[in-house]
């Protein structure tokens, strides 16, 4: 039964986790942007669903494509305006500039909403499914569900339209893709827009799942590093798996050695994973390319 | 002729430059000894703080801005230095003087020990292996209650007593101390072979090592000198601040902040990280004061627009302007030399 609950755990988190490091995987892929400010991103779609939620009654779940839709159109603004003159810096740069925006969007965010924390409650948040002796919350067993649908989503954009193409394709080889015809201006501001939609819905899944305030991407930030390293940097396919990878051994650190070594034991494995596999789990040599 | 004097013209100018610069040591050394008579409290606590800040980014320089090796988990070396002095203090009953200097060889020889495996790793692994590895420090500090009391932390003796500024004014000079070594350490790397050979590594590791370079002893060396200060900023910071705890001593605020100083300034040169470091201290304490609400955001902006507006540090807008304004003043003598 514990076992049980681990799965569905560990399935849950590592899906957040996988959403919320592809996104920063396919920015770091495309333009060799390390996007310290993901986490803040993150805080945004948290903060919109619990807007919406309050404001509109509506289910959490309805609001998940809104915030897509408002984080995309945000990304892709902040990459037109800001990200892209920067683009030919050293990346310690862009690292600089996106820390400064991951400060304002903070600051904003506690000017707009305050410091408490705050949690969004659907009015099934206390139902729980009971199953041969099991009992699962459902609102954990729709982020679930929720969490497979935005993948799948994800997988099949990448991989059947021609526009996922493109930006695969501007990953792997910038000047080739231009000399194929692909707009790499444009394709840069839409994945940053798609990473910003991706981490809106992290955002507003979380939401439903932990409480939240104007600092919740900070950490955020740092598992989407770890996750994309897991999976070696700027593979989105590898950061879904380093997603998983993660979660599982998160959860199984407090199990074996309880609460307070979590932490230890999550950065600990990501030193022995960089150590003895420095490409990730599956990142490919020319992924791991360092432009400084 | 006319060359013969236009060579004898420049050797004068050198000249001049180097004993220009001199006075301008001495000058310097003089105020920054004489400052703390001049300072408020408050005016001497930040410049502590710039001066800590400016050790932290010049250690960072030799192993990131020299070799090339993005350690951004230089937090690690920091927190090892405090606790280290905080035990050593409290628990071993050192003089301060000797637990300084035995906290910054601790963090140093922590380095030697887990720098072996990590700088096999390049670019943005072994940026995040180094920040993996100061996390798990922080956690072994705030689980390890027998020796670092855990999450409760260690309180500190002071030094002085009196007014505040009698109070900073021996951190003041401590921190001065640890920065003026770090910075001559650094100019050293700068002057020296090893330090050519840290460039070297930096430019093409693989190339540096068939031109007969020791790569990995030098990396290691390096990061090693980058922590030995780093681990003595930290135990001078411990002794200042007068208690530590896991949160505080391996606060990643810290990396990004000397990071962005060092960054800022220019990386690979001595004076940049000191510039950088005294730029951002005072812009983020004027911003502080002026927008308490929002100083983060105005923080944050004027950040991003520094990076737009000098996207290649201080010292490379410097060294442009120096350039230009040398040309302007070539110009008539290249003429005259045409003819």
């Amino acid at each position: 039964m514990e076992s049980f609950q681990f799965v569905v755990n560990g399935l849950m988190l590592g899906g957040i986790y996988a959403i919320v490091g592809a996104g920063f995987a396919l920015v770091y892929g495309v333009m060799n942007v390390l996007n310290v400010a993901h986490g803040s991103f993150i805080m945004i779609g948290a903060y919109l669903t619990y807007w919406t939620v309050t404001l509109l009654g509506v289910d959490p779940f309805v609001t998940l494509p809104a915030s897509a839709v408002a984080l995309f159109a945000f990304g892709y603004l902040v990459q037109r305006t800001v990200i892209s003159r920067v683009l030919h810096a050293s990346i310690f740069m862009t690292f600089i500039l996106t820390f400064g925006l991951d400060m304002f969007l903070i600051n904003a965010g506690l000017v707009a909403w305050g410091g408490s924390y705050r949690a969004v409650r659907p009015s099934y948040a206390d139902d729980v499914l009971i199953m041969g002796g099991l009992t699962i919350p459902y609102v954990r067993l729709v982020v679930l569900v929720a969490v497979v649908a935005v993948i799948a989503l994800l997988l099949l954009f990448m991989s059947k339209t021609r526009l996922g193409i493109a930006i695969k394709a501007t990953a792997l080889e910038r000047e080739a893709a231009q000399l194929a015809g692909v707009d790499v201006k444009q394709i840069d501001a839409i994945t940053f827009g798609l990473s910003a939609a991706l981490a809106g819905v992290a955002g507003g899944l979380l939401a439903v799942v932990l409480p939240f305030g104007p600092f919740m991407g900070v950490p955020l930030t740092g598992k989407a590093f770890t996750v994309a390293v897991l999976g070696g940097l700027g593979s989105m396919t590898g950061a879904l798996y380093g997603g998983f990878v993660l979660a599982f051994a998160e959860i199984g650190g407090v199990i074996a050695l309880g609460g307070e070594w979590a932490d230890g034991i999550a950065f600990i494995i990501l030193l022995v994973v960089l150590v003895l596999r420095p490409r990730g789990l599956l990142g490919k040599e020319f992924f791991a390319e360092v432009k400084v | 002729m006319l060359e013969a004097r236009l060579s004898s013209f420049l050797r004068e100018g050198q000249r001049l430059q180097v004993s220009a610069a001199a006075v301008g040591a001495v000058a310097l050394a003089v105020v920054l000894l004489l400052l703390p008579n001049w300072l408020s409290g408050y005016w001497l606590r930040i410049t502590t703080s710039v001066l800590m800040f400016a050790t932290l980014a010049q250690a960072w320089n030799i192993i990131t801005g020299f070799t090339g090796y993005p350690a951004f988990g230089n937090t690690a070396f920091f927190g090892v230095g405090a606790y280290a002095l905080a035990i050593l203090v409290t628990k071993a009953g050192l003089g301060i003087p000797a637990a300084i200097v035995l906290a910054g060889l601790a963090a140093a020889a922590f380095c030697a020990v887990i720098g072996l495996p990590i700088l096999r790793l390049q670019g943005h692994y072994f940026a995040i292996a180094t920040l993996a590895l100061s996390l798990f420090v922080r956690e072994a500090a705030a689980n390890l209650g027998w020796l670092t009391n855990g999450a409760i932390g260690i309180v500190l003796p002071t030094l002085a007593s009196g007014s505040p500024e009698e109070i900073t004014r021996p951190y003041y000079y401590l921190m001065l101390l640890v920065l003026v070594a770090c910075c001559a350490c650094t100019w050293w790397v700068s002057v020296s072979r090893f330090g050519y050979g840290l460039r070297s590594i930096k430019a093409d590791e693989d190339a540096a090592a068939c031109f007969g370079i020791n790569t990995t002893l030098s990396k290691l060396v390096a990061w090693v000198l980058s922590a030995f200060f780093t681990g003595l900023a930290g135990a001078v910071w411990a002794l200042w601040i007068t208690f530590i705890d896991p949160q505080s001593a391996f606060n990643l605020a810290i990396a990004v902040k000397f990071s962005v100083m060092a960054l800022l300034g220019g990386l690979g040169t001595v004076a940049g990280p000191v510039l950088g470091a005294l730029l951002v201290e005072v812009l983020t304490q004027a911003i502080w004061g002026a927008f308490y609400a929002v100083h983060l955001a105005v923080l944050g902006l004027a950040i991003m627009l520094i990076v737009l507006l000098m996207p290649g540090g201080l010292m490379q807008l410097l060294r442009d302007r120096l350039a230009t304004a040398k040309r302007l003043l070539a110009t008539p003598s290249a003429k005259e030399s045409w003819r």
